[in-house]
């Protein structure tokens, strides 16, 4: 008797946990389908469509016209070359922070994350504070030698925009690459040694085989940040350097050519597609690699011994290295919050910028007073992290709801289903986002009164892979055996999500909610292409200011959205580690 | 327990934050009685205040006006073709007599016969518009400013009888200043200069010289410094260290320099800075810019919009326009200083290119000619061929290397 009425109240229980399953895919879906395939639908519709008829000739035309080749060419080969020379600085500098234990490690090596998780627009502006035409490098250079020529060039040169990429990225690959070299199996060499082996042939054959699933995976990631490229490109490119990004932007905005560049969205969309589902496959064979391996190599001191002269000096080289990337790293975020204080000219207080916060006289040129754009950021930042929440824990929970049935799991439709649609957001470019929203939107109230939800809507769109990423990790750490016993011991399905699931991946929902905090505080470009009227950022406000000679007040919003991404890191930092990965 | 402090802390920085945003939000639904978009330069050197001006002149208190101010007078018109169906402003400044045809292809603008005409050349809206989509406010020539202190006529002795090829063959192409045509209108401006100057053989357009617009921008484009706006190019044309002291501008430029109240040297001494025009075939060659100023294709303050265009091109405002705005102002009523009329130069003097390019031929053409400058602008194949070279290279030898 006591056993039927368990099989009742399971069954029950099931019953209830199918239709929980039910309404939040519902939810999730529903969401997904309304703000992100129906403006990508439209995205298509405007590409492949004239009239009600289908047509390949914007497609044609498209990928015909020899500017878009040359732009597509472009975006290729700065994303290729930037990879490059991360990974060339970046896998040294991971092979010194895995093998090597010293005072203040974690600390440099979170000091040399911020970058990445920086706005672009303020990389950008600490950029041309350091390396700009009359910035510090070029002031100590002009001088140093009288020589009245610049020494670097960053606006309108492909250099300009490969240091600015690789300073933005280079994290990427020092944070990826670290297991990488501590996943190296440590007796496998002393055996090759031992066999006589050559350093040369151990590298090649024994070390390499072991990290380059990591490369790659570290590498593509690299390669997909940099092809989708916007703010870095729009202001140094010029016209000269566009990357599909900036180019589709260009069509639309300027040119008001939206089927081209409906077409071109959808190219890129195809392109990043690829990339992103080869990433996924290097990332998931690295993940089998870990398995198993934890702390063979490493965790060895610096040390000078008097003997070994050559062995001094190489350790020397190498702290240089570190010590010069360290610098390379720094130095424009440092750059900005100098530059916040710097009056611009003579007489001006400098505390300038901070005053003009809270005045109107810019009033004109930003749609709103400083300080408004700083409210709508955190307003913005903060219904992005809430609804962000919301939704990757409904996507985890419909990701990982099979502790019922382990035993005989088999990966079901839905799993299957879900995954693929979820690669496509995480495809799918902010600019393309925010085109889609606009082609769908642009005659309804919501665009015209309140483009400030969609602007945020973007920005749940952008952050959920990340967010999602961060629980579902959290998630995995979970003994599924327990949730088999608790559901047996007749616990339901809300108790389980309350009492173990929750408590588990609650590091997680915070990393995450703070990730999608840090993303949508600094997004620029689908908020720049959807804003209107009153509802800029301080991401937009900067773009405005930043062509003009007086960079004290973009510098200042500069170092407000510093200040409280360092916040967001050190947060994160307590709570787990970070996840650059999408 | 420090978490749960950390946390709490979180809490109420994102609900205090989003409670008071909301309210930033709120007050902004003003209802404002006129919404004029323009480009961030207007009046703006020293500056006079127009919405201060027409708010004394009309009535409608300040607050109610709102002066949406963006990077160029390209964005005016691709900001309000977005809005076209549901037109947020009423009045357009900034259009001229090149964007003109993209404004009326877009019907983003309706005619308006302002009583205020009368006092405007028939030339002048007879070369901006004769339909009176757009009406004119200001004139000038688009012209090669350059500072004297940096290059002058002991430096490059033909400064003052230069031609378009004389600036490849000095090589000034290399201290020059151009604004993006796609993106700016005096950059445009001087595009349909060189266009109208070689011609274009492929739609069989002779020009004055009877060659290709093409090969002086292919000769030069490696050369020339461009930039998004006027404003940015005047940004790399006065910092020294960038070494290029000529830029597109205005011929009305020079007295920039002379007739500034904080900075004018005067017309007693020399002026710091000059202009020079293309000389081909002994004439004196530039193209002319029209500025104008249209009510928008709905409006949702129609009559409020033609009482500021009237006052717009009546002489109260007029007369600020020379040196605030640096250009011939349209109405010829309108009292101009005589240090400007000294040191500007008036388009009356000059050959005017405009002529050249029939108004449907410009409109037929514009958004081709534009693309190709861009394709003659960006030419990094060489870069390209040889990353391909490298990436097939290391492939090949990957594969090579695991076949072993």
């Amino acid at each position: 008797m006591f056993s039927a009425n368990l099989k009742k109240r399971a069954r029950v229980d099931s019953g209830l946990n199918k239709s929980i399953i039910v309404l939040v895919i519902l939810a999730f879906g529903s969401f997904l389908i309304l703000f992100f395939y129906a403006p990508l639908s439209k995205i298509f519709q405007f590409a492949l469509t004239e009239g009600n008829q289908l047509t390949f000739s914007y497609f044609i035309e498209t990928i015909t016209n020899p500017l878009n080749i040359s732009f597509l060419l472009f975006t290729f080969a700065q994303a290729f070359l930037s990879m490059i020379i991360c990974l060339i600085l970046g896998i040294p500098a991971g092979y010194f922070f895995a093998k090597y234990d010293f005072k203040g490690k974690n600390l440099i090596l979170n000091l040399m994350t911020i970058p990445f998780v920086l706005p672009a627009i303020v990389v950008l502006l600490g950029f041309i504070v350091v390396y700009g035409e009359s910035g510090w490098i070029n002031s100590i250079w002009t001088g140093l030698t009288g020589i009245n020529s610049p020494i670097i060039e960053i606006f309108g040169t492909f250099e300009g925009i490969l240091i600015a990429h690789v300073f933005y990225n280079l994290s990427v690959i020092i944070r990826m690459t670290i297991p990488a070299w501590k996943s190296v199996d440590i007796e496998q060499i002393n055996v090759a040694k031992s066999l006589g082996a050559s350093n040369w042939f151990i590298l090649r054959k024994v070390i390499f085989p072991q990290i380059i699933n990591y490369l790659v995976s570290a590498a593509l990631l690299v390669f997909v940040y940099t092809f989708n490229s916007f703010a870095i490109v729009l202001y140094l490119g010029e016209v000269r350097f566009q990357t599909l990004e900036v180019r589709i932007y260009k069509l639309m905005k300027s040119s008001l050519d939206f089927n081209g560049g409906a077409t071109l969205a959808l190219i890129q969309l195809i392109l990043n597609t690829i990339i992103i589902v080869l990433y996924l496959f290097f990332e998931s064979r690295t993940r089998q690699m870990a398995e198993g391996k934890d702390g063979i190599f490493g965790n060895e001191k610096i040390s000078f011994s008097k003997k070994n002269w050559r062995k001094n000096i190489s350790m020397l080289l190498f702290i240089t290295f570190i010590f010069t990337l360290m610098i390379f790293t720094f130095s424009p975020i440092i750059a900005i919050v100098i530059e916040s204080f710097q009056p611009y000219a003579d007489g001006i207080s400098p505390f300038w910028g901070y005053q003009q916060l809270f005045s109107t006289e810019y009033m004109p040129l930003l749609s709103n007073s400083p300080l408004r754009l700083l409210l709508n950021t955190l307003l913005f930042a903060t219904l992005t992290t809430i609804l962000t929440l919301i939704l990757s824990i409904f996507l985890v929970f419909v990701l990982r709801n099979r502790y019922q049935s382990l035993k005989k799991y088999r990966r079901s439709l839905t799993e299957n289903f879900v995954s693929y649609i979820i690669i496509l957001p995480m495809a799918t470019s902010s600019i393309t986002l925010a085109i889609g929203m606009f082609l769908l939107f642009n005659n309804t109230t919501i665009y015209l009164e309140y483009v400030w939800v969609l602007i945020v809507l973007t920005h749940v769109l952008i952050s959920i892979p990340f967010a999602s990423r961060s629980i579902l990790s959290a998630y995995n750490r979970i003994d599924i055996e327990m949730l088999n016993v608790a559901s047996t011991l007749g616990a339901s399905r809300f108790r389980i999500f309350a009492k173990i699931e929750f408590p588990y991946i609650f590091r997680g929902i915070v990393v995450g909610g703070i990730f999608a905090f840090a993303i949508s505080l600094g997004e620029f470009a689908a908020s720049n292409f959807l804003v209107r009227g009153e509802y800029g950022t301080l991401a937009i406000g900067i773009s405005k200011l930043i062509k003009t000679q007086t960079l004290q007040l973009p510098a200042t919003m500069a170092s407000i959205l510093v200040l409280i991404t360092i916040i967001c890191f050190l947060v994160i930092q307590k709570f787990g580690d970070i996840e650059l990965k999408v | 327990m420090k978490k749960s402090v950390l946390i709490l802390l979180f809490i109420i920085l994102f609900t205090s934050s989003a409670f008071r945003s909301i309210n930033a939000i709120e007050i902004e639904a003003t209802d404002y009685e006129l919404t004029i978009y323009s480009y961030e330069s207007l009046l703006a050197d020293p500056g006079y205040d127009f919405v201060e001006g027409y708010s004394n002149y009309s009535g409608i208190s300040e607050e109610n006006i709102r002066l949406v101010l963006v990077e160029d007078a390209n964005t005016i018109v691709t900001q309000a073709v977005l809005e076209k169906n549901n037109p947020v402003a009423d009045v357009l400044i900034g259009i001229d007599n090149v964007l003109i045809h993209t404004a009326k292809r877009e019907n983003i603008l309706i005619p308006y016969s302002s009583p205020s005409l009368e006092n405007i050349s028939e030339e002048l809206i007879d070369n901006l518009d004769p339909e009176h989509y757009l009406l004119p406010f200001d004139y000038g020539i688009i012209a090669l400013w350059y500072d004297i202190s940096r290059i002058n006529s002991s430096s490059v002795p033909e400064i003052n009888n230069l031609t378009l090829d004389d600036i490849i063959s000095l090589e000034l192409d290399k201290m020059l200043v151009v604004e993006d045509p796609t993106l700016s209108s005096p950059g445009l401006g001087f595009l349909l200069w060189t266009i109208a100057v070689y011609g274009d053989p492929s739609i069989n357009f002779e020009g004055l010289l009877g060659q290709d617009w093409r090969d002086w921008w292919k000769e030069t484009s490696d050369n020339l410094r461009i930039t998004s706006s006027w404003g940015a190019a005047f940004d790399v044309y006065s910092s020294e260290e960038e070494n290029r002291p000529i830029m597109v501008s205005y011929g009305t430029s020079p007295a920039y320099d002379v007739c500034h109240p904080l900075w004018g040297v005067g017309t007693e001494v020399d002026p710091p800075s000059a202009v020079f025009l293309s000389n081909e075939n002994e004439l004196e060659n530039a193209w002319l810019q029209i500025e104008g100023i249209g009510l928008v294709n709905g409006a949702p303050n129609e009559e409020n919009a033609k009482d500021f265009i009237d006052w717009f091109l009546s002489e109260e405002l007029q007369e600020n326009i020379p040196l605030n705005n640096w250009m011939y102002p349209a109405n010829n009523q309108t009292e101009i200083e005589s240090c400007f009329l000294e040191t500007a130069i008036n388009p009356e003097d000059v050959d005017i290119l405009n002529y050249l390019i029939p108004p449907n031929m410009l409109s037929e053409n514009l958004d081709n000619w534009k693309s190709e400058w861009e394709l003659e602008i960006v030419d990094f194949s060489s870069i390209v061929m040889i990353i391909l070279t490298i990436s097939v290279g290391a492939i090949s030898y990957n594969f090579a290397r695991k076949r072993k």
